[in-house]
């Protein structure tokens, strides 16, 4: 009985795989930290390592198109796992917010355990780009660190679902850095406008 | 003859099949350098003479000319007795012997005297005379090689059952200690003793054992698998079903447990059954030292058994297959250490594996000197390199090391070689299958092991609630001893309380 039990198993894992995730070798992976979401792009960064921060830019009509031209653009297998902080630009803002969170909550590397903010005034891209070689994570971290709130995808969605409205932290560049600007409020799950800290 | 050669040969009985008497005994020790038969005048009368017989080097000279050559050639009284009485004068104590028995078979003779006793022939006597003047050549007790004390007594068992059988009366001296001696192997006849204490014991275990070992029919005992193998449930398991020690005070507290010990001539073993799980996670020191301390050597046991076990496989699954579970630096530092290794992770896993284990067995074999050489070698310098050349990452390295170390701090030798095998199993199944394979493979070794019995008491026992309704310590910790009242649950027996 022990030995048909194996037998099966064995040959389940072996011929049985299409049920399984795929292995993948992670020294041909690209770890990004940060996803900025535009209307139409996706810009992704890593953190620095060894080497400066790899920022790339990708377009598609959703998240998963967009994630799909970001393979395309690299060389190495791409990999959302490890985002940690999602930018949304303010035009992306305005005309909602709900595909994204959607589909981040379906997507089995993103989650919605990323930070969420909103920059004010510019485009995710533009704040994505602002960390320049070593990375906007760093400097995402130390602002959370600092004391700035945060709030995760999950929780907006969440608020959004229970109540139809949600605020999201700000952000805005100035003089090339990213730095708190209040709050962007969310009803429905469009930018209604920005309350200041 | 018998027609098939593959069939079991039948014994033969008796063994010897040729009449008691010198010319026979000389037959069947035709050709043997070492045996010796010497004629010796009885007060140096040569009318009055006996003839006496040894193997040498199994019968110890000093004993045989003090306490038989020199009664036979000075005592007067067996000079001057009358013929037919002399046999009986030396049987009943003229010889200074412990024991002298008369035997009248052949057989009896021929083993006697490769067991170290003399047989003495008189003429007229239809019987033989066996003294028993034994070389008592043998290794010195010792400290034990595999089982350290740190605070404890520090002898060891030797390869002398009758002096592993003393080792146990001075610790045992409760006249309630049985030994009862079966030989096994029809070449080694190797006495094997079976030790329990009567009261104790459960009486159906002891039988149990006692008929397992009259059914083993094989040549010699000469290996501890000899006995290991044949006394089990499920030879098929790699699981260790049988606990050994080298140690006589842990043996003689598996005794005061319930269980039942068998010591074997030439093994320096002493072997307890049942075999549960729980004995090889416990050393003798357990006792030792004060509690607390005890039981958190035995959680951090159990944790080693876990990492020795699952460690390789769960970086498989994790880093081939599950990467988001892994800490996003850790994952970096993993990226960036294998940049440059050619290699897969599952290819680097198992032949790292296999490289320790390749290392551990060279270490083995090579003189003491040189075998620190080579693992000094093995492990740091080319390990070292094999880094730095970038034909492993060093996280590999790591988790291989971890688990091959951690397997080490498992008391019982026989359950980490189990689990190495077992290791090997879950990391494939976790190359091919990730973090499913390994669960699927942890089922399948939780099924084995729940599967496992050793003399009717369930391997995996001490992790269930033990014997309803039966009082019972724990085994699995160790609690203050005025709290360990009872005798280890499973175990079947008699007398279940073992102090006030």
């Amino acid at each position: 009985m022990k030995k048909i039990l194996f037998g099966a198993m064995v040959l389940t894992l072996l011929f049985g795989r299409t049920t399984l995730p795929a292995p993948r070798e992670m020294e041909n992976m690209v770890l990004f930290r940060t996803l900025g979401a535009d209307g139409g792009s996706y810009t992704a960064s890593t953190s620095r390592s060894e080497e400066k921060a790899v920022v790339l830019t990708a377009w598609g009509e959703d998240l998963q198109a967009g994630k799909t031209d970001l393979q395309r653009r690299s060389d190495s297998t791409v990999f959302l796992g490890y985002v940690d902080h999602v930018l949304v630009g303010e035009e992306l803002a305005q005309a909602g917010v709900a595909p994204l969170l959607d589909q981040m909550g379906r997507d089995g590397e993103l989650g919605l355990g990323a930070r969420l903010w909103v920059v004010r005034g510019d485009t995710a891209r533009a704040g994505v780009e602002s960390g320049g070689e070593s990375g906007v994570d760093r400097r995402l971290n130390t602002l959370r660190l600092s004391g700035t709130e945060t709030r995760t995808a999950g929780e907006v969605w969440a608020d959004l679902l229970d109540r139809g409205t949600a605020v999201v932290p700000a952000l805005e560049l100035k003089d090339g850095l990213l730095t708190p600007a209040g709050w962007a409020v969310l009803e429905g799950d469009r930018l209604a406008g920005f309350l200041e800290s | 003859m018998h027609d098939d050669p593959c069939a079991p040969h039948p014994r033969q009985e008796p063994r010897i099949p040729l009449p008691l008497s010198l010319p026979n005994l000389q037959q069947v020790f035709d050709g043997c350098v070492d045996f010796v038969q010497r004629t010796v005048r009885l007060s140096g009368d040569p009318n009055r003479t006996v003839t006496v017989c040894y193997i040498d080097g199994q019968a110890r000279a000093e004993r045989l000319n003090d306490y038989v050559m020199r009664p036979l050639a000075q005592d007067g009284q067996l000079s001057s007795a009358p013929a037919g009485q002399v046999f009986d004068l030396m049987a009943s104590g003229a010889l200074y012997a412990q024991n002298a028995s008369k035997e009248d078979r052949m057989d009896k003779v021929a083993i006697a005297l490769v067991n170290g006793s003399c047989a003495i022939f008189c003429p007229g006597e239809d019987k033989v005379l066996v003294v028993p003047v034994a070389t008592e050549e043998k290794r010195s007790i010792g400290k034990p090689d595999n089982e350290p004390s740190i605070k404890g007594a520090g002898d060891s068992f030797v390869e002398s059952v009758r002096t592993n059988t003393s080792l146990v009366r001075r610790r045992l001296r409760a006249p309630e200690l049985r030994v009862k001696e079966h030989i096994l192997g029809r070449q080694s006849l190797t006495p094997v003793d079976l030790l329990y204490i009567n009261g104790i014991a459960d009486p159906e275990t002891v039988e149990q054992v006692s008929r397992r070992l009259d059914e083993v029919d094989i040549d010699g005992v000469e290996a501890a698998d000899d006995l290991e193998e044949y006394l089990v449930d499920e030879a098929d398991s790699p699981f260790p079903l049988i606990s050994s020690t080298q140690r006589p005070d842990r043996f003689c507290r598996g005794l005061l447990e319930g269980r039942v010990g068998i010591l074997a001539d030439g093994l320096p073993l002493g072997f307890l059954v049942p075999g549960t799980m729980d004995q090889f996670f416990g050393t003798s020191q357990d006792r030792a030292i004060h509690w607390m301390a005890a039981t958190a050597l035995r959680v951090l046991r159990y944790l080693c058994a876990l990492v020795t076990l699952l460690l390789p496989g769960l970086y498989i699954a994790l880093v081939t297959y599950h990467p988001e579970a892994i800490p996003a630096k850790l994952a970096m530092s993993i990226t960036a250490a294998k940049q440059q290794v050619p290699f897969s992770t599952i290819f680097e896993v198992l032949t790292m594996l296999l490289a320790f284990e390749v290392v551990q067995e060279a270490g083995l074999r090579f003189p003491g000197p040189i075998g620190a050489t080579v693992s000094i070698l093995g492990g740091l310098v080319i390990g070292n390199a094999a880094v730095e050349a970038h034909i492993v990452s060093p996280a590999v390295l790591i988790a291989v090391a971890a688990a091959g170390v951690a397997g080490y701090a498992i008391p019982g030798p026989d359950l980490g070689n189990a689990l190495r095998l077992w290791r090997f199993l879950l990391a494939l199944l976790s190359s091919l299958g990730g973090l499913t394979g390994l669960a699927a493979g942890c089922a399948l070794l939780i099924l084995h092991l729940s599967g496992l019995e050793s003399f009717g008491v369930p391997y995996l026992a001490p992790f269930t609630a033990g014997r309803s309704g039966t009082p019972h310590s724990p085994s699995l910790v160790r609690l203050p001893l005025r709290q360990m009242k009872w005798r280890n649950g499973p175990i079947h027996t008699e007398n279940r309380r073992d102090q006030r």
